[in-house]
C-alpha cells in the first residue's frame, strides 16, 4: 500500500544542496547566483538573452546588409549562402532585419520594463505606506485599469495620437504595464512597514522618504526584481502584437511582429518569411520567461532551507 | 440566495454598468479626437454632401450634446449607426458577433481549463520528474509565445500541411460556418491562458498536498487518488477560480488578433476592421460590449467562489 | 463607340441592339451547361450603397450595374452602346441640344412601365443629391441651381412626349455621351424611393428596384447577398445563370482555400484580388496558371510634389493654389522632381511592390493609364527612365548639402501595397539618392483631407478611370480649377495654355480630341508633375469550367456572360 513518497511529493523539493561551511555568511545575492547556476534550463535561457542582447548591440553598429534596402536579390528567396535566411517579399536580407528586430525588442522590452517599474513602484510605495486616501485613488485606478483589456486601450492611444515612434509605443504599453507593479509593491510595502525595523526608524524621527527608500523599497527588491524580469518579455508581446496589427514602428523597422505579419501574405509560398522572426520572437521570449522563472525560484525563501 | 448575495449582485450590476459607461466615455471622447471623418473620398464629395452626411449622424452637434445622445442611446440598448455602411444597426451586429466569439471564447476556456489543470495535477503529482520539467517547460514555451505565432504554426501545420501532405485531397477551411473550424482557433487562443493556469495548478496543488490533512489522509492508509481528488482538489481550484476573471479579459485580448487572423467574424476582427476603416461608431460600441463581458465575467467568477470556500459570504 | 454622325450611329446601333438582343452567349457552339448555374464569388467589404444617385466604390459598381440600367451602357469592351435609349441621340449642330428617344417596353423589375418622366426624375435626383457623381450632369443648363439646392430641376431637361428626352447642354460636351453610360444616369423608380424611403429603398431587396437583368433577391448586411435574373427581362436574354451569391466580409487567403475546395466560382470580382501568396503560387504551377489572368485596371499611382510651397514648388515665394504654376520665369523645384523620378527603377518597383509583377505594370507612358485613349505608349514618359548616375548628379545640383530634403515625409494611405510600394520608394530613394525619407501612413480620409488643402509636399496621389476618355482625368485632376484649396488637383499644378487646349478638347468628338489631349499630357510631362509609378492589374482567379467572367479594365464583365460550364 506504501506507494513511494515521490509520487505525493511529500519530499522536500528541491532540498537547497548547497553545502554551506558552518557560520560562512553568505549575501542575498550570492545565494541566488548560486541557485541560478543549478538550475540548467535558467543558465541557457540567460545565455540565450545575452546572446540576443548581443546581436542587438553588434546591430546597430553592423549588419551583413542595411535592414532598409530592397531588391539586393530576387524577392521571396529561399536561404542561400550569400544569404543565409533568405530574402524577404522586398527583397531585403532576413538576417539583416532579424539582427534589427532583435535591438528593437530589447529596446521596447527594457525600456518599457523600466518606465513602467519606476511608475508601479513610486505609486505602490505611496499607496501601500500612506495609505488613506493616497491608497483609496491609486487602488480604485489599479481596480478599473485591471478589469480592461489593455491591448485595446493600447491600440486606441496609438490610433488616436498617430504617432508611431518607439518611444511613444514604449509609453503607450507602459501605460497599462505598471498595474501589475504597483500592486505588488503595495502589497510588499503593506507587510513591510509593519515590521520592527520600520518601527525603530520611525521613533527616532527617520524622514519617510528615508524610510521608503532606504528600508522599505530594499526590502522588496527581490520579488521587484523578478515582476520587472517578467515584464520585459509583456512588453515584446505587446508591440509584436501592435506591429502584427500594422500599428506598431512603422516600415522600414524591422519589428518581428512586423515581420511575421508581412510574411503572412505570402505564408505558402515562401514560408520562410513569416516562420523566421516568429521562431525568434518565440525562442526569446521563451528564453525571458524561463530566466525570471529561474530568478524567481532562487529567489523564494520558501525553497530556501 | 440570501438577501446578502441578492444586494452583492444588485451593487455589481450597478458597478458593471457604470464601468462600462465610464470606459465608453472615454473611448467616445478619444475617438472625436480624430482628426478628419469617415466621409472623404477621392472624387469630389461636395461640401453640402458631406454636411448633409454629418448631419444625419448627428456629428455636427457639439461634443456635450452628441454625448448626452448617445448615452441616453445606450440607455436604450442602441449602440447607433455604422459610419461606413449606412443604416447598418450596431447592436443586433454586435450581437450576432458576440455569438460567435463566445463561442470562440468559451471553447478557448474549456481548452484552457481542462488542459491547464489536467497537466498542473499531473506535474504537481509527478514533481521532479522529467514530467513535470517537461510539462513545466511546455508550460513556459505556451506562455511566451505570442498567440499570433502559434496561430501561424498551427496553420501552417494543419492547413498547409495536411494540404500538402495529403496531395490536397484533404483540406481544412480555416473560417467560420462549420463546426470543426473552432478546433485550431481555440486552441491558438487557449494556448497562453492554458500556460497560465497549469502553473497556478501545479503551485497551488503543491502547497495543498504538503499541508497536514493531507498528511493525516495518507498516514490513514486512504487510496493516493482518492485522497488527491477529494482533499485537495478542491482548494486547490480556489486561486485558478480566482484568476479566471483576468484570465477572460486575456482571452477576450487574444481573440483580437486570434479572429483577425483566421478571419472569424466576431467582435474581435470587428474592432480592428472598424479601427482601421475608421468606423468609430462601431469601435464605441465594441468598448462597451468588451466593458460589460469583463465586468459580468468577474461577477460570475466571484459567485462561484462561495461554493468553493465556505468561509466567503456576501 | 457611337458616333453623332447619323450613318455611323446607325452602324453602331444596329451592332448594338444585336449585343442587346442576344444578352450574352447562350453557349458558342457545343458547350454544356451544369444542372447548377450558381455564382459564387466573396468579397471583403459590405457594399457602401447601392443607391444610383450616390454610389461611387468599385465594389457598388459591379452589383449597380447588374441591376440598374440607363439611356447606354458600356458593352465588356467599354464602347457604349443604346440600352433603354433606340440608338444614339439626335444632336444639334451647335452640339448643345440633344434628343433621345426611349424603347417603349422598358420596364422596372417590379413591372412598372419607364418613361420618359422617369429619367427626369433620376437625372434631376441624382442632381440634388450632388455626390461624388452628381457631375455627370454638369453640361445640363440649370445643373448649378439644382445641386446647390435652390433649384428642384435642372431647367435644360424636358420630356416632350412620354419616350423623348431632350436636353439642354450650356456648352458642346464631347464625353456626355460617355458619361451618360454610367450607372448614375440609370433610371430609379419614383414611386418606390417616395413610399419606401431616400435612404432605405436600397438597402431591402423588396425595394430595391431597377431596371437592369438581376435583381436582388435577399441580403444579410456584411454577411451576404443574393441575386437572381429578372424573369421576362424587356432588354432580352439575361444569360445562363439563375443564381448568384455573394459572401462579405471573407478574408483573402480563406478565400482562395475556399475556392479551390470548389466553393466559389472565382475570386476577383468587384475589387477582391486573390491574396499575393495565390497569385504567386499560382503563377508558378502550371496546373494552376491556367485559372489565372490579369487585366489591366485603368488606375494609375504616381507620386505627386506639392508645387505651391515647399521644396519642390514652381517658385521659392510659394503660390497662390489656383494661380499658374506653369511658364513662370523659372522653376526652382524642377531639377529635384525630375530627379526622384529618374532616381526610381520601376523594373524594381514593380517586382517589390506587386507580387513579381503582378498586379501592376510599370508607368512609362504617362498618367493616363495603358489600354485608356490618353495612353501616350509605353516609355513615351522620359523622366521615368531610371538613371541612377544622372539622377544623383542632378540632385546634388539641386540640393548640394541636403537640407532642402530636410524632413522630408512621404504621405500616403495606410494599406498592404502602399506600404509595399512606398517602402520601395523609399528604399530606392536612400540607395540611389542617399536620401532618407520617412514615411507617413495615415488613413485615407485624412490624406484626402491634406492633399486638397494642398499640405502635403510628397505624396501618394492616384486615379482609377470612371470611363474611357481622357476627360475624366483632365478635369477631376489637371485643370487650374482644381488646383484651389480643397479640390482635387493635389499639387496645385495650374497650366493655363493647357487649360485652354482642353476647353477646345472637351468640346470635341473623342477621335478628333485624342490628339489635343495627348498634347496636353505632354505639357504636364515637361513640367515635371509628378513620378508616375505604376499602372494597376486586376487579377481574377476563375475556375475552369467559369466561362465569360472578366474585368474589362473599368468594370467587371457583365453577368449575363458568364456560364458555368458541366464539371
Amino acid at each position: 500500500m506504501a506507494t513511494a513518497p515521490s509520487d505525493y511529493a511529500l519530499q522536500e523539493d528541491f532540498v537547497a544542496s548547497e553545502q554551506y561551511e558552518v557560520g560562512e555568511s553568505v549575501s542575498l545575492w550570492q545565494d541566488t547566483w548560486r541557485r541560478m547556476r543549478r538550475n540548467r534550463l535558467a543558465l541557457i535561457a540567460t545565455a540565450f538573452v545575452l546572446f540576443v542582447l548581443l546581436v542587438a548591440i553588434v546591430s546597430q553598429f553592423w549588419t551583413p546588409y542595411p535592414i532598409w534596402r530592397q531588391g539586393v536579390g530576387p524577392t521571396y528567396q529561399t536561404p542561400t549562402l550569400k544569404h543565409p535566411l533568405g530574402l524577404d517579399q522586398s527583397g531585403r536580407d532576413i538576417l539583416s532585419r532579424l539582427m534589427g528586430g532583435a535591438a528593437i525588442s530589447m529596446e521596447v522590452g527594457i525600456g518599457t520594463a523600466l518606465l513602467s517599474s519606476v511608475i508601479g513602484i513610486v505609486l505602490g510605495l505611496l499607496a501601500g505606506f500612506y495609505r488613506g486616501w493616497i491608497d483609496s485613488v491609486i487602488s480604485l485606478v489599479i481596480n478599473v485599469w485591471y478589469g480592461i483589456p489593455d491591448l485595446l486601450v493600447v491600440i486606441m492611444i496609438v490610433v488616436i495620437t498617430g504617432r508611431r515612434e518607439l518611444l511613444f509605443i514604449i509609453i503607450a504599453i507602459s501605460i497599462t504595464a505598471w498595474v501589475n507593479m504597483a500592486r505588488l509593491v503595495r502589497g510588499q510595502t503593506l507587510s513591510l512597514r509593519e515590521r520592527e525595523f520600520v518601527e525603530a526608524a520611525r521613533s527616532i524621527g527617520t524622514r519617510d522618504f528615508s524610510i521608503l527608500f532606504r528600508h522599505i523599497f530594499p526590502n522588496a527588491l527581490g520579488p521587484i526584481i523578478v515582476q520587472a524580469t517578467y515584464l520585459v518579455p509583456s512588453a515584446i508581446i505587446f508591440e509584436a502584437f501592435l506591429s502584427y496589427l500594422g500599428l506598431g514602428v512603422p516600415p522600414p523597422n524591422p519589428s518581428w511582429g512586423a515581420m511575421t505579419a508581412e510574411g503572412y501574405r505570402s505564408l505558402q509560398y515562401a514560408p520562410h518569411i513569416t516562420l523566421i522572426p516568429a521562431l525568434a520572437l518565440g525562442l526569446t521570449l521563451v528564453a525571458l520567461n524561463a530566466f525570471g522563472d529561474g530568478l524567481r525560484d532562487a529567489l523564494d525563501p520558501r525553497m530556501r532551507r | 440566495m440570501t438577501r446578502g448575495t441578492f444586494a452583492y449582485v444588485a451593487q455589481r450590476f450597478v458597478l458593471i454598468a457604470l464601468t462600462a459607461l465610464v470606459v465608453s466615455s472615454i473611448v467616445f471622447i478619444g475617438v472625436h479626437q480624430l482628426p478628419g471623418n469617415a466621409f472623404l473620398s477621392e472624387r469630389q464629395s461636395s461640401p453640402q454632401r458631406e454636411a448633409e452626411l454629418l448631419h444625419h449622424y448627428g456629428l455636427d452637434k457639439p461634443l456635450p450634446e452628441q454625448y448626452l445622445a448617445w448615452v441616453g442611446g445606450v440607455l436604450h440598448g442602441d449602440l447607433g449607426e455604422s459610419l461606413v455602411n449606412r443604416g447598418v444597426r450596431i447592436t443586433p451586429l454586435l450581437l450576432r458577433e458576440l455569438r460567435v466569439s463566445a463561442t470562440l471564447g468559451l471553447f478557448a476556456l474549456l481548452f484552457t481549463v481542462v488542459l491547464g489543470m489536467g497537466l498542473g495535477i499531473l506535474a504537481a503529482t509527478k514533481q521532479n520528474t522529467w514530467i513535470d520539467y517537461a510539462a513545466s517547460f511546455g508550460g513556459t514555451v505556451g506562455y511566451s509565445m505570442p498567440n499570433f505565432v502559434t496561430a501561424t504554426l498551427l496553420i501552417l501545420l494543419t492547413v498547409t500541411g495536411f494540404y500538402a501532405w495529403s496531395g490536397g485531397a484533404f483540406y481544412e477551411d480555416i473560417g467560420w460556418g462549420k463546426p470543426e473550424q473552432v478546433i485550431v482557433p481555440a486552441i491558438a487562443l487557449g494556448l497562453y491562458p492554458m500556460a497560465i493556469i497549469s502553473r497556478l495548478t501545479r503551485a497551488s496543488m503543491l502547497e495543498v498536498i504538503r499541508q497536514d490533512y493531507v498528511r493525516t489522509a495518507w498516514a490513514k492508509g486512504l487510496r493516493p487518488r482518492l485522497v488527491i481528488v477529494r482533499h485537495s482538489l478542491r482548494n486547490a481550484l480556489i486561486p485558478v477560480v480566482t484568476i479566471l476573471g483576468p484570465i477572460t479579459t486575456s482571452v477576450i485580448t487574444g481573440s483580437v488578433v486570434i479572429e483577425y487572423i483566421f478571419g472569424i467574424p466576431g467582435l474581435g476582427k470587428e474592432f480592428v476592421n472598424s479601427i482601421f476603416n475608421r468606423d468609430y461608431n462601431i469601435v464605441i460600441g465594441v468598448f462597451t460590449f468588451y466593458a460589460v463581458l469583463v465586468g459580468l465575467a468577474n461577477l460570475a467568477v466571484d459567485l462561484v467562489y462561495p461554493l468553493l470556500d465556505p468561509r466567503i459570504r456576501y | 463607340m457611337i458616333g453623332i454622325r447619323p450613318r455611323a450611329a446607325a452602324a453602331a446601333l444596329a451592332a448594338g441592339m444585336l449585343a442587346l438582343a442576344c444578352g450574352g452567349d447562350n453557349g458558342a457552339g457545343g458547350e454544356t451547361m451544369a444542372a447548377d448555374q450558381t455564382l459564387t464569388f466573396p468579397i471583403q467589404d459590405d457594399v457602401e450603397t447601392l443607391d444610383p444617385g450616390h454610389v461611387s466604390s468599385s465594389v457598388d459598381i459591379t452589383f449597380a450595374q447588374e441591376i440598374f440600367s440607363g439611356l447606354y451602357r458600356f458593352d465588356n469592351n467599354l464602347r457604349v452602346i443604346p440600352e433603354i435609349a433606340t440608338g444614339a441621340p439626335d444632336v444639334s449642330t451647335d452640339g448643345k441640344t440633344y434628343t433621345f428617344k426611349l424603347r417603349k417596353d422598358a420596364r422596372f423589375s417590379n413591372g412598372d412601365p419607364i418613361k420618359a418622366g422617369d429619367f427626369l426624375y433620376s437625372w434631376n435626383r441624382a442632381a440634388r443629391l450632388n455626390d461624388a457623381y452628381a457631375t455627370v450632369f454638369a453640361p445640363v443648363v440649370g445643373f448649378d441651381p439644382t445641386a446647390g439646392g435652390s433649384a428642384q430641376t435642372m431647367s435644360g431637361l424636358t420630356a416632350p412626349d412620354d419616350y423623348t428626352i431632350k436636353a439642354q447642354l450650356s456648352e458642346p460636351a464631347g464625353f456626355w455621351l460617355t458619361e451618360l453610360a454610367l450607372w448614375n444616369a440609370a433610371v430609379v423608380d419614383e414611386k418606390v424611393i417616395q413610399s419606401a424611403g431616400e435612404d432605405t429603398w436600397w438597402t431591402k431587396p423588396e425595394t430595391l428596384i431597377g431596371a437592369g437583368p438581376f435583381k436582388m433577391t435577399a441580403r444579410t448586411p456584411r454577411a451576404s447577398m443574393e441575386f437572381a435574373p429578372v424573369p421576362g427581362w424587356w432588354g432580352g436574354s439575361s444569360g445562363t445563370m439563375t443564381k448568384v451569391k455573394v459572401q462579405i466580409g471573407v478574408d483573402q487567403s480563406a478565400a482562395i482555400k475556399k475556392f479551390e475546395a470548389g466553393g466559389y466560382s472565382l475570386v476577383g470580382m468587384a475589387n477582391n484580388p486573390p491574396s499575393p501568396d495565390e497569385i504567386l503560387r499560382y503563377r508558378s504551377d502550371p496546373s494552376r496558371s491556367r485559372l489565372l489572368t490579369i487585366y489591366p485596371s485603368a488606375r494609375t499611382t504616381w507620386l505627386g510634389f506639392n508645387l505651391v510651397k515647399g521644396p519642390f514648388a514652381a517658385s521659392t515665394a510659394g503660390i497662390t493654389p489656383g494661380r499658374p504654376t506653369s511658364g513662370l520665369r523659372s522653376d526652382p523645384g524642377r531639377d529635384g522632381r525630375e530627379a526622384f523620378s529618374r532616381a526610381i527603377d520601376r523594373d524594381q518597383l514593380v517586382d517589390v511592390a506587386c507580387v513579381k509583377g503582378a498586379t501592376c505594370s510599370k508607368a512609362t507612358g504617362g498618367y493616363i493609364a495603358k489600354g485608356l485613349k490618353g495612353y501616350l505608349g509605353d516609355n513615351a514618359d522620359p523622366t521615368a527612365k531610371f538613371d541612377a548616375a544622372a539622377a544623383r548628379a542632378q540632385y546634388q545640383k539641386w540640393d548640394p548639402d541636403g537640407s532642402r530634403v530636410q524632413g522630408l515625409r512621404l504621405r500616403y494611405n495606410t494599406s498592404a501595397t502602399n506600404t509595399q510600394l512606398f517602402s520601395n520608394v523609399q528604399s530606392q530613394l536612400k540607395s540611389n539618392l542617399n536620401i532618407s525619407v520617412e514615411l507617413a501612413p495615415s488613413d485615407f480620409p485624412t490624406l484626402v483631407k491634406e492633399r486638397k488643402a494642398k499640405n502635403a509636399i510628397l505624396f501618394r496621389d492616384s486615379w482609377g478611370a470612371e470611363y474611357d476618355h481622357p476627360q475624366d482625368w483632365f478635369s477631376n485632376l489637371w485643370t487650374c480649377e482644381q488646383a484651389a484649396a480643397g479640390k482635387g488637383n493635389s499639387s496645385g499644378y495650374c497650366n493655363p495654355a493647357m487649360d485652354k487646349i482642353l476647353a477646345k478638347a472637351d468640346t470635341e468628338q473623342i477621335d478628333q480630341a485624342q490628339a489635343q489631349y495627348r498634347q496636353a499630357q505632354r505639357l504636364m510631362i515637361q513640367d515635371n508633375y509628378g513620378s508616375a509609378l505604376q499602372y494597376g492589374n486586376q487579377p481574377y482567379v476563375a475556375q475552369s469550367y467559369v466561362k465569360g467572367a472578366g474585368f474589362n479594365s473599368l468594370y467587371d464583365y457583365s453577368w449575363t456572360n458568364i456560364r458555368i460550364l458541366k464539371h
